[in-house]
């Protein structure tokens, strides 16, 4: 590790995904700089719905009101990262990056204060905070049955509007469905999301596919289609698409499908690199080793293909994922946290880690393990103390989340990584 | 309606049973309380026996192996792979044992040669440098659902029927024995109503349950034996511990995959058979010491099957046994003139089970017809080809295409070839649900553990009809897809299982308790 190559930042946050990208962006807004080290890892699976906080286990309903909820979490689970961070941190951190992304064109939105329930494909229905604005028209269509056309496209390998309406049964009366060719794709291709969306950045195709929809929809229909109406500033392109079309157009949500993780991605690296002014620096690696230094911060390598392969920083927020993302390890013998080695909260044994029920409502041992934190997002000791001077831990790492269970992945991304960017500010003056 | 023979479970016994009849002439139904393969049949490792696991414990039944492997290999080779196996010592090993292998084999017609540990290694590179004796023996691996199908499908072509979900509910006797049986069949438990010339039992495990409907009932043992499949191969050959038989020590290859097996636990009932964390571990930790790769293989998924073993002292008495692997009980005997348990026994040795059985079936109906099965190939049917690991074969990069999409897309399985798997299984009265599918073809079966084909499969597939329950389908496949993936889950198929649980708990959410109760 030569000094000389190394990159000298305030602050090195190890993962890009929700997480990792919120923390880069409020240390950014705090004059910080910033460097964020990681692959896409799991984001390609993220939905781009942002929950809060969505049922408590053990309840029968979705919960309405997701800050009625929180109280009620911090009384039965007051080690839940939401818990720690409080509502207010909550709160803020939701505006904050709520605002960045919609500066951007990827705007979010819901009803007020309470949860949206939205359907899925297959007929199930799931409670969301906020979603985005592209997609907000289709709760509407929904809660008034407005007539609708739901399109589907040839070659869509994973997206089905047809089972979608069919398993949402009568609760859409108005609802039908049709499928169209994308206009220009030569059939026998797989139309993939991705490349739809970036193409229909492209005002042509755009009005290429708003006429073949005009062509088959009925007098006051709104129209329904997957999440493909651009990367970049969805917003816009959507709002054009609708004008060409001439009636409410909205995204449906489903997985999989990258397209969201991308405009989150794509909103956020351009609001970093702001004015022509990079603010955080982004580096699309992994980071192999990480070393704590006492007073002199914290040394990361990354894998090669970067000329300085050495980040020097005196804070680090650690926003490395769980499995998927290699921020937790899990082996025959238990689980483990690779780049620190930090003490992983964990169930006794191996046979403990999953219940014979994948699908328990009461949730899995495993989804409660992660890292143990104080009220600031440092990964502690077993005694509660502070490992590492510094060190911040933020997203799905972190023990007693359990975001699946709880539907409250992006208010415990969020919300931590405001929490430790708060905490390294008081660190760091 | 009436039949020759009913015979009660689909497994290789009922469905090889109902082929040999067939082609005596003798029709036949087969009617399984759930599809077929769904017992031993279907949760075993596919070792093609030489015998030679059982030259020590069971001579006779490792002749009959010996025999039995040799006939399959000539007359199913598309059911059959002829790998060869070995049969390797590690350090602390009995001495005894291994000095009296090569000649206990000989005594059972078992050509075994003896390898050096260095060509062992040559062989099989990721044999253990700590191997010190090893004997290369006709070892092979079997596809066992495949044999199913391919049994039922030529027994079907003569004539005999298959009714997949059919229980039994009860027999009504008279002085001669059982003279009609009634079934549940279909999700709907329609009831229908058999008059059998004879009734044969090949249930399995639950071969003295069905007795017990008779007045008839045995005792069985039930042995649980649990199994884990890697993620890709690790041997050519069937790899065998030279001992004596015990946990950990058979790995079989199945295609692109191994399958290191078996443990063996007493079972005091059928309810939960499972694999468990602790047998997979036990089974690593074994099996490491003949390849150490074992110890650091990517799992995908464990399953256990329970062995069917015959406990009673009635069968040194009255010849009731066909052979010590196997019983074919008359229960003529008891006053039930017309019925037959046939049980026990193997994988390997399913084909003399139902000509024994067969045999006494035509003395009692007075048909003369001898056994045409060990002469005549099993004629390789549609039904099973799906079944083939195929994932080498299609790598064009055409076969992806909208109009055939890969739905399976880690075992390469397309739209088109789903449709004929949907059609083999409405022809054989199974209503094609994702269970159905994965049963008749490779779905599901790869890494990802059906987390894409399960909503892939419905839309390409399924009628709007169909498509208005698929969450309860998705779910019921994903949750028999988990009591196998369970107990593996650590280092990469951990993370595919949070992959998994992301898409279906943390999006769908079909965990919460009101998209549950909706189904």
């Amino acid at each position: 590790m030569t000094g000389s190559r190394a990159i000298h930042v305030d602050v090195a946050v190890i993962g890009c995904g929700l997480a990792g990208l919120a923390a880069a962006q409020f240390a950014a807004d705090r004059g910080f700089r910033v460097a964020i080290v990681g692959d896409s890892g799991a984001t390609d699976f993220c939905s781009g719905l942002f929950d809060l906080l969505g049922v408590l286990p053990g309840e029968e309903r979705p919960r309405e009101d997701p800050w009625r909820a929180l109280g009620d979490l911090r009384a039965r689970f007051p080690e839940h990262p939401l818990s720690k961070a409080g509502a207010d941190v909550v709160a803020s951190a939701l505006e904050r990056f709520g605002s960045v992304l919609a500066s951007r064109g990827v705007s979010y939105t819901g009803y007020g204060e309470q949860n949206a329930l939205l359907p899925t494909q297959l007929g199930t229905f799931r409670p969301t905070y906020r979603l985005p604005a592209t997609m907000w028209p289709g709760i509407q269509a929904l809660r008034n049955t407005t007539p609708c056309l739901v399109l589907d496209m040839e070659g869509m390998k994973d997206f089905d509007a047809q089972g979608m309406l069919a398993a949402l049964g009568g609760t859409w009366p108005g609802a039908r469905y049709d499928c169209l060719a994308f206009p220009g794709s030569s059939r026998g291709r797989e139309a993939r999301q991705l490349l739809l969306a970036r193409s229909l950045e492209n005002p042509d195709n755009l009005r290429e596919l708003a006429r073949a929809v005009r062509r088959r929809l009925g007098e006051g229909e709104a129209v329904g289609l997957p999440a493909v109406l651009g990367v970049r500033n969805p917003d816009g392109v959507t709002r054009r698409f609708q004008e060409m079309v001439g009636a409410s157009v909205f995204e449906i949500p489903s997985l999989p499908n990258p397209v969201p993780a991308a405009r989150i991605r794509e909103a956020l690296n351009g609001a970093l690199r702001d004015e022509e002014a990079i603010r955080a620096l982004m580096i699309p690696c992994r980071v192999l080793h990480a070393r704590a230094q006492g007073q002199d911060g914290f040394l990361l390598e990354m894998d090669q293909g970067q000329p300085e392969r050495v980040i020097r920083a005196s804070a680090v927020v650690l926003a490395s994922g769980r499995f998927l993302g290699r921020g937790l390890l899990g082996e025959r013998d238990g689980l483990g946290e690779p780049l620190f080695q930090l003490p992983v909260t964990q169930p006794d044994t191996r046979s403990a880690w999953h219940s014979p029920d994948i699908f328990d409502p009461l949730g899995h041992g495993l989804d409660c393990a992660g890292l143990e934190t104080d009220g600031r997002f440092r990964p502690v000791d077993g005694h509660g103390r502070s490992v590492y001077s510094g060190l911040y831990a933020v997203g799905s790492i972190l023990a007693h989340a359990d975001w699946m269970r709880f539907k409250c992945g992006a208010g415990v991304c969020l919300a931590s990584a405001w929490g430790a960017v708060e905490g390294i500010a008081v660190d760091l003056g | 309606m009436q039949t020759q023979v009913l015979i009660i479970g689909a497994g290789i016994t009922g469905t090889g049973l109902a082929r040999d009849l067939a082609l005596r002439g003798i029709a036949s139904i087969v009617a399984d309380r759930g599809d077929f393969s769904s017992g031993a049949s279907g949760s075993n490792h596919g070792l093609l026996h030489s015998g030679a696991r059982y030259v020590a414990a069971d001579p006779e039944a490792a002749r009959e192996c010996c025999e039995e492997s040799a006939l399959l290999k000539q007359l199913a080779p598309h059911c059959v792979e002829d790998s060869g196996g070995l049969f390797v010592a590690v350090e602390g090993d009995e001495e005894q044992y291994i000095a009296d292998f090569p000649g206990l084999c000989s005594e059972c017609g078992i050509e075994a040669q003896e390898v050096s540990p260095e060509r062992a290694r040559e062989l099989e590179p990721a044999l253990s440098s700590e191997i010190k004796a090893v004997y290369h023996v006709p070892d092979g691996a079997v596809e066992p659902f495949r044999l199913c199908l391919d049994n039922m499908a030529q027994a079907a072509q003569l004539g005999a029927e298959f009714w997949p979900f059919a229980e039994v509910q009860g027999f009504q006797m008279d002085s001669e024995g059982i003279r009609r049986v009634r079934l549940a069949v279909g999700r709907d438990g329609e009831t229908r109503t058999v008059e059998p010339r004879i009734v044969v039992s090949a249930a399995g495990a639950w071969a003295g349950r069905v007795a017990a409907l008779a007045g008839s009932p045995f005792e069985m043992l039930w042995s649980k034996g649990t199994m884990v499949v890697t993620a890709s191969r690790l041997a050519h050959r069937v790899v065998n511990r030279l001992r004596h038989p015990a946990d950990g020590d058979i790995l079989v290859p199945g295609g692109h995959v191994s399958i290191l097996g078996t443990t063996s636990v007493h079972l005091p009932d059928l309810d939960s058979i499972a694999p468990t964390v602790e047998e997979v571990d036990a089974l690593v930790r074994e099996g490491g010491r003949m390849l150490p790769g074992l110890e650091s293989a990517r799992y995908i998924r464990a399953y256990a099957g329970v062995r069917p073993v015959y406990s009673s002292e009635r069968e040194d008495g009255g010849g009731r046994s066909a052979g010590r692997g196997f019983v074919l009980l008359d229960h003529g005997e008891e006053g039930v003139g017309n019925f037959f348990s046939l049980t026990g026994g193997k994988l390997t040795t399913y084909r003399l089970m139902a000509e024994k059985c067969a045999d006494r079936i035509c003395d009692r109906l007075h048909v003369d017809a001898a056994c045409r099965t060990r002469r005549e190939p099993l004629p390789r049917s549609e039904d099973g080809a799906l079944l083939e690991h195929r994932a080498a074969g299609r790598m064009a990069l055409d076969t992806d295409r909208a109009d055939d999409p890969l739905l399976c897309e880690c075992e390469m399985v397309s739209r088109n070839d789903l449709i004929r798997v949907a059609d083999t299984s409405a022809r054989q009265h199974r209503k094609p649900d994702l269970a159905a599918l994965r049963l008749r073809s490779r779905m599901g079966k790869g890494p990802c553990q059906g987390t894409f084909c399960s909503i892939r499969v419905p839309k390409h597939l399924f009628g709007e009809g169909d498509k208005s329950k698929q969450a309860g389908w998705v779910a019921g496949f994903l949750r028999e897809r988990w009591k196998g993936a369970r107990p593996v889950l650590w280092g990469a198929q951990l993370a595919q299982a949070e992959l998994i649980q992301g898409m279906h708990c943390g999006f769908f959410s079909m965990e919460a308790p009101w998209n549950r109760s909706k189904k």
